[in-house]
């Protein structure tokens, strides 16, 4: 029995364990120090029906939804909880953003927006989980074990969480925590423990740096088109190389990083810069010592903060470093052209062009090396492009996830958008695909390999 | 009856000017785009698009710049009377945000631009400008020679052109950054050689001209049509020597350049040769004479340009100056 868990199944459960544990222990002692032990059965509802939801997705063979699209909603409640917990912020600290606070207060919204929060939180995660295992039960053609896994993976989770908290009773973490830093807490969560390919990618840090790069790259290419800085071709190649560092990932991660802490370091302004309200007492003693307590309280308050200020630094790094800004770079295998077709097999010995990697082929034309590339798209078709766009000299690309990045200028393309041509994207190529085989024409590849860099 | 009518009137202006509104379009925008990121593969290209095209997001994009400036406004009385370093940092930091927001709307909604090919010569009129402007010198920048080894640039100094106004004013207009001349800025946008071509039919002569074409750097191929003859050229340059199928790097003299040309008539090469040598085909030859240059020229007019200028400005300085204070905020000296 034990020679046939499935490991990654229990990992898988592990994760999703040590989670829900962990939400819980912070919100439990959030309500005990706030008095409102009550609301902890609205939470106890939420994730009850998140996990049924959940787990119904194991019922089905065939998922109704696809990973990706799950993949989706857990990136949008993440940024929903980190959008909300700034909102908080502000409320918190004196701006009326609720103009309808005191319907807001009753019990009946509250116990709602607990249980909501709860759904909103945990139904994605354990249903990204759910179709997770289900692929993974296909894969090694065994469900009873992969689901016996994933419920040790929970019960050790729960048996680890449960010793800590007989053992420590920690709920004087509730002091930590306002409402605003619970909800950053739970964006946290999300952050670190909400991906969805297994041990591959645990946690969302990846595709959040992604998006990041992305938007920063954009942004900066934005600003150069309306401040007319021309493309890099016109200029000396030491003027590109500095204008170039603003598209490199390195400056965008960092940027991105920036953008990431903003929230944090907002609250950490908010908690120790901003002035203590003047509190209402009769005496100079007491209104220290309310003062002292006011400012003990805040500090005590900045500490999660400051924490996961730490944790997204060095997990930024940590990711960055090793797999957000590495770029697969193929060598071209070298093919020949058979009555003036370039013909490439879809799968051999070696290679499988339908592997979702980057795949590269060259030959040799009038003495200039000549490069395709081939990627299979998110909607199992696939891309066949020359190594090349109509602006850069032809450096190539590279694959980084779901990206293809232009290797010269660092501009990312998302894969799914290869086949148009114009500006940074690689040229495309007509090609028959079928049989077994991708055949292009000679002449198309010569013709259009002859056009790049020259703008048509 | 005048109060009422006072409070109505204000009520906008207290509305705009709340946090609480400018944060709830904030935090809208933010959802906006998030969803975007998230749910499409060009999340900017398509939000770009929406500020530009549809009315309901300029409208947004318009109350949140008023509601911006207006707490900017406010902002100013409530922080002036404190800590003056924190002030400037916070105002520098502040305003070249929605400098740089201004600048992007005006800038993608009405940007006005135009972009043409010219040489030694040509006038050049905007579409929006009464004015015209004559190119009277051109000055490519590259270089004589050119090794391709991959590492080689191939430009000696950026292109640079001289145009003269009306009144015979004259510019030098570069690639970056743009010259403004009037209300209309200028810039290269791109730059090449313009072989002189001859068209000979049996022997006489019947077309003559420069053709820009884009054959920089060295390697990449170009066509032309000459009309109304059914044939397409396609042009490369050619290497100044050949090693013999060594793996020497090929150098090209582009003070003298050579034409690589095939001549195709349909599909089929009728013609090819080098421009040292004569290139005949049916009953017409192909020459070449003295290349000169071109350049592709933008002029574009556009308010934003300033505005975004200034509020990059502002950004870059102001972020390190407000950085600096929560530094000194956080030292330990401090009470």
């Amino acid at each position: 029995m034990i020679n046939s868990i499935i490991y990654e199944a229990q990992l898988i459960g592990f994760k999703e364990g040590i989670k829900a544990g962990l939400v819980w222990l912070v919100f439990y002692s959030y309500l005990l120090s706030n008095d409102r032990k009550s609301l902890a059965k609205s939470f106890y509802t939420g994730i009850s029906l998140s996990l049924l939801l959940g787990l119904s997705f194991l019922l089905f063979p065939e998922s109704p939804v696809s990973g990706d699209f799950i993949g989706n909603i857990i990136s949008m409640s993440f940024a929903l909880f980190l959008i909300f917990s700034g909102a908080a912020l502000y409320h918190a600290s004196g701006v009326d953003l609720f103009v309808f606070r005191d319907g807001m207060r009753s019990e009946f919204v509250i116990r709602t927006l607990v249980f909501s929060l709860t759904v909103i939180f945990f139904l994605p995660d354990f249903t990204g989980s759910a179709v997770y295992l289900n692929e993974l039960a296909e894969l090694k053609e065994n469900t009873f074990m992969t689901a016996v896994s994933a419920a040790a993976g929970i019960m050790i989770a729960a048996v680890i969480i449960f010793s800590f908290v007989r053992l420590y009773k920690p709920f004087w973490l509730g002091s930590f925590f306002a409402f605003p830093q619970l909800l950053l807490f739970l964006a946290m969560v999300k952050l670190f423990g909400s991906g969805i390919k297994g041990i591959s990618e645990l946690s969302l840090i990846p595709s959040v740096q992604r998006g990041f790069i992305k938007f920063i790259h954009d942004l900066v290419h934005q600003t150069f088109v309306m401040l007319m800085v021309p493309d890099h071709p016109l200029l000396k190649k030491t003027t590109w190389d500095f204008i170039g560092t603003f598209f490199g990932p390195g400056f965008a991660s960092i940027a991105s990083l920036f953008i990431l802490l903003a929230l944090p370091a907002l609250f950490i302004n908010h908690t120790l810069f901003r002035p203590l309200p003047e509190p209402p007492a009769r005496t100079n003693i007491a209104r220290r010592k309310t003062r002292a307590l006011m400012l003990s309280d805040r500090r005590k308050k900045a500490v999660p903060v400051i924490f996961f200020m730490v944790f997204i630094i060095s997990a930024w790094f940590s990711y960055g470093g090793e797999k957000v800004l590495q770029v697969y770079d193929p060598e071209p295998r070298p093919v020949v052209a058979d009555n003036g077709v370039i013909v490439i097999p879809l799968k051999d010995p070696v290679t499988d062009v339908m592997d979702g990697r980057l795949h590269k082929f060259s030959f040799v034309h009038e003495g200039e090396e000549v490069r395709v590339m081939v990627i299979k798209k998110a909607d199992n078709s696939l891309s066949v492009c020359l190594d090349a766009c109509e602006i850069c000299p032809p450096s190539g690309y590279g694959q980084r996830d779901d990206h293809v990045v232009c290797l010269y200028c660092s501009t990312p393309i998302p894969v799914n958008t290869l086949g148009r041509a114009g500006g940074c994207n690689p040229v495309p190529l007509a090609a028959d695909i079928g049989d077994g085989f991708i055949r292009i024409e000679l002449k198309e590849i010569i013709k259009k390999w002859g056009f790049v860099n020259s703008g048509r | 009856m005048n109060n009422i009518g006072y409070q109505i009137l204000k009520l906008p202006f207290t509305i705009l000017s709340s946090r609480a509104f400018l944060l709830w379009l904030a935090g809208g925008w933010l959802v906006y785009y998030v969803s975007l990121a998230i749910w499409m593969d060009e999340a900017f290209a398509f939000f770009v698009s929406g500020v530009e095209k549809t009315s309901l997001i300029q409208a947004l994009f318009i109350l949140f710049l008023v509601s911006g400036y207006l707490n900017l406004i406010r902002g100013i009385k409530v922080r002036f009377s404190g800590n003056k370093i924190g002030f400037v940092a916070w105002l520098m930091l502040s305003a070249g945000a929605m400098l740089y927001l201004t600048g992007f709307f005006l800038s993608i909604n009405v940007r006005q631009f135009d972009s043409r090919l010219a040489g030694e010569g040509d006038v050049i009129r905007p579409s929006w400008s009464s004015e015209n402007y004559r190119v009277v010198d051109l000055s490519p920048g590259i270089k004589s020679q050119y090794k391709k080894s991959g590492q080689d640039g191939l430009l000696d100094h950026e292109p640079e052109i001289t145009l003269i106004d009306g009144l015979d004013k004259a510019y030098r207009v570069g690639a970056y950054p743009p010259v403004k001349i009037g209300r209309t800025y200028f810039h290269i946008l791109n730059y090449g050689i313009a072989p002189g071509v001859e068209l000979f039919e049996n022997g006489r002569l019947i077309q003559s001209g420069y053709m820009a074409l884009r054959l920089l750097p060295p390697g990449r191929s170009d066509y032309f049509d000459i009309m109304p003859y059914p044939y397409r050229f396609l042009v490369s340059l050619a290497p100044e020597t050949d090693h013999g199928g060594t793996a020497q790097a090929p150098v090209f003299n582009l003070e003298n350049p050579r034409y690589s040309t095939r001549v195709f008539s349909g599909e089929k090469v009728i013609a090819e040769g080098d421009s040292g040598e004569a290139l005949s085909f049916d009953r017409f030859a192909l020459g070449y004479f003295r290349h000169t240059y071109w350049v592709q020229l933008e002029a574009a007019k556009d308010p934003g340009i300033p505005i975004i200028k200034y509020g990059i400005f502002l950004i870059v300085f102001g972020m390190p100056v407000y950085l600096l204070r929560l530094v000194i905020a956080l030292l330990p000296f401090r009470n």
